[in-house]
């Protein structure tokens, strides 16, 4: 029994041993495996945040700095639109604490803030708008006010720095960057081109140039008391157009809206009559033709003759202009001989020649501010009175171009503002009847010409100007027929014998201007002339700088002056 | 695993570093851009013109090929 027990003791004892064992093996294990899933849980997410981009890495801001509208720049590399950060400053209602102690703030800093219309906008808008585009001055006042609910909205500005010597060409943008006028809406999708923003847009023109003409055509108005002038400067063989100008103009960086009629562009816009300077293309197509020479005699040249009912007279007649040779009939811009010569050259020729010339087209340019010219049915009559510029209209730009083709031995270019366009052009008329043009154009500016050519005012010593003079009655507004205003132009181009730029200056309704001349005569040659004259003088310089041939063909020609 | 976080934690500081100097490009670029179109306005045809009636002296001739002499000693 006593073994029995022992023994029962012994098993009882290894029994409870083993229970324990497995118990606390049990106990162990649990809290192994605890460990090993917390420490499996730790591992993994570490893992997880070592491959987690998004929590770690900064986003990437662009290195570059875009605006979305690409600049505008002229030949020279010169600014002359350009997008910019603005800031408006701006009162959000939900974070306002004291409406009148805001108020107070912005009136004492922003003076020109309007606080009835802000107190009438507080009612009815959650966002008001107290200021656009502030000033450097003025953000650093809304950064010191540290006022919550006064805010800084950032958005873009068009700038143009030249303010308004480029207003007729560049045009302007609405709030959200859109092209609403000139080159900045036709060219509106270039401009926004997201992969170019980096790259300007170069354009053929000449700030300096520019300025210079701009400068004399306003000095022209205030002379002449007119009502506004313009004037083109071409490339003669590629038609770039190095300066454009139209007055009245406005300032660029004026937001307002322009409805007067007296802001049109007088260069591509508007439609003139331009008068005498259309006896230049009416000889060039006869002698183009064959059929006149340049010193060919028109005898007994009356002082009226009639077109049906219709009497057409000749410019201040007397004897003088009774016999006259082709060359005479231009500097002595005779109507009765003109019209003798569109008699011998046929109707049919000089309307196609006039056509040809692209006269009556749409004129083509990178700007959206342009009038197709009106043309009206040919008839006898008014095929008689467009060799002298009359009856039929056109545009600034459109007899640019024409005379281009006349000067530069024959080939007619298109216009272009582009730098980098490509140059396109025909021929018109032979490289021999440019030439004799071009004498015959020199003989009407020439001062030593002994009969007196209505251009001699440009005649600048040196640049060998050469041009024809217009001037018209500009069609009345009220009546039907003609008003007593007038519109002269003076078409030249220079240096003769081989002229590289045209000039067209337009002078529109100008006076008499006795304090000049000493009498009031109010044609081309007394004003538009003398107005090119000076720009001549002014510009002339600047582009032979750049021009070798104009400085060599000037050097070489000096000493026989 | 340290040496991924010793280089994660390297990543993020040069990161940090070049975050800040983009900023910063982006803050010149800014400055640049209005510098240009203050040189714009500055440097404008019709105010240095205006300057220069100012300033400058306004006696200009304009020279004509008589003023133009040859040095026949050389």
């Amino acid at each position: 029994m006593k073994k029995n027990k022992q023994l029962d003791l012994y098993f009882d004892e290894i029994q409870t041993n083993e229970k324990e064992h497995k118990h606390l093996e049990f106990r162990s294990n649990i809290v192994v495996s605890a460990f090993l899933i917390i420490f499996l849980i730790i591992s993994l997410r570490l893992v997880f945040l070592g491959f987690d981009k998004n929590i770690y890495i900064y986003s990437k801001n662009n290195e570059q700095l875009f605006y979305e509208r690409r600049d505008v720049i002229d030949s020279n590399g010169i600014l002359l639109a350009k997008n910019t950060a603005s800031y408006d400053l701006i009162l959000r209602k939900n974070k306002v604490k004291n409406i009148d102690s805001i108020l107070i703030k912005v009136k004492i800093n922003f003076p020109t803030v309007k606080i009835n219309n802000v107190k009438s906008e507080y009612k009815n808008k959650e966002i008001i708008i107290l200021k656009r585009n502030l000033s450097p001055s003025d953000y650093n006042k809304v950064i010191s006010l540290g006022e919550p609910s006064l805010e800084l909205s950032k958005k873009e500005m068009r700038v143009y720095p030249q303010k308004n010597l480029f207003s007729h060409i560049l045009g302007k943008i609405d709030i959200d960057n859109n092209g609403i006028s000139g080159f900045e809406m036709y060219y509106d999708k270039e401009l926004r081109d997201t992969k170019k923003l980096s790259i300007p847009i170069k354009l053929s023109l000449k700030t300096n140039i520019q300025y210079l003409i701009h400068e004399e055509l306003s000095k022209g108005i205030k002379d002449f008391s007119a009502s506004g002038a313009a004037a083109i400067l071409m490339e003669a063989h590629t038609g770039k157009i190095i300066s454009m100008v139209s007055l009245p103009d406005v300032d660029g960086n004026d937001r307002k809206e322009i409805k007067e009629k007296k802001y049109l562009s007088k260069t591509t816009k508007s439609l003139y009559e331009l008068g005498s300077v259309f006896k230049t293309f009416t000889i060039a197509s006869a002698i183009d033709n064959k059929i006149i020479g340049k010193n060919d005699l028109f005898s007994d040249l009356r002082q009226r003759v009639y077109c049906g009912k219709f009497p057409i007279d000749e410019y201040r007649w007397d004897k003088s202009k009774k016999n006259l040779t082709v060359e005479q009939i231009l500097v002595k811009s005779s109507n009765i001989g003109t019209i003798e010569i569109i008699k011998k050259n046929g109707l049919e020729a000089h309307q196609k020649f006039l056509e040809n010339l692209e006269i009556f087209e749409m004129p083509k340019l990178e700007v959206v501010e342009l009038s197709k010219p009106n043309k009206n049915r040919w008839g006898k009559c008014n095929t008689f009175t467009s060799g002298f510029g009359h009856g039929i209209s056109t545009t600034l730009l459109q007899l640019t171009r024409a005379y281009a083709s006349i000067v530069n031995g024959g080939e007619l270019p298109n216009a272009s503002i582009l730098l980098n366009s490509e140059v396109q052009k025909r021929r018109v008329i032979s490289e021999k009847t440019s030439q004799l043009m071009n004498d015959m154009l020199r003989a009407n500016v020439d001062k030593k010409n002994k009969t007196e050519g209505s251009g001699r005012n440009a005649d600048i010593n040196g640049y060998f100007v050469i041009g024809k003079t217009g001037t018209a009655q500009k069609p009345s507004e009220t009546e039907k027929g003609y008003s007593k205003e007038i519109v002269n132009i003076f078409a030249s181009a220079f240096p003769h014998p081989k002229p590289k730029y045209v000039l067209t200056v337009l002078i529109d309704e100008p006076n008499g201007a006795p304090q000049i001349w000493k009498h009031s005569r109010r044609e081309a040659g007394w004003n538009a002339v003398y107005i090119a004259g000076r720009i001549i003088q002014k510009i002339g310089p600047s582009l032979a700088i750049n021009d070798l041939d104009l400085v060599k063909f000037h050097a070489s020609n000096s000493k026989y002056n | 695993m340290a040496s991924v976080h010793f280089l994660k934690n390297k990543t993020r500081e040069i990161e940090i570093k070049t975050e800040k100097i983009s900023k910063n490009i982006i803050f010149m670029q800014e400055n640049i851009e209005v510098q240009k179109i203050e040189y714009g306005f500055l440097a404008s045809p019709e105010r240095i013109s205006n300057l220069a009636k100012k300033y400058l002296s306004n006696d200009y001739i304009f020279l004509t090929s008589e003023y133009i002499k040859l040095d026949e000693k050389k």
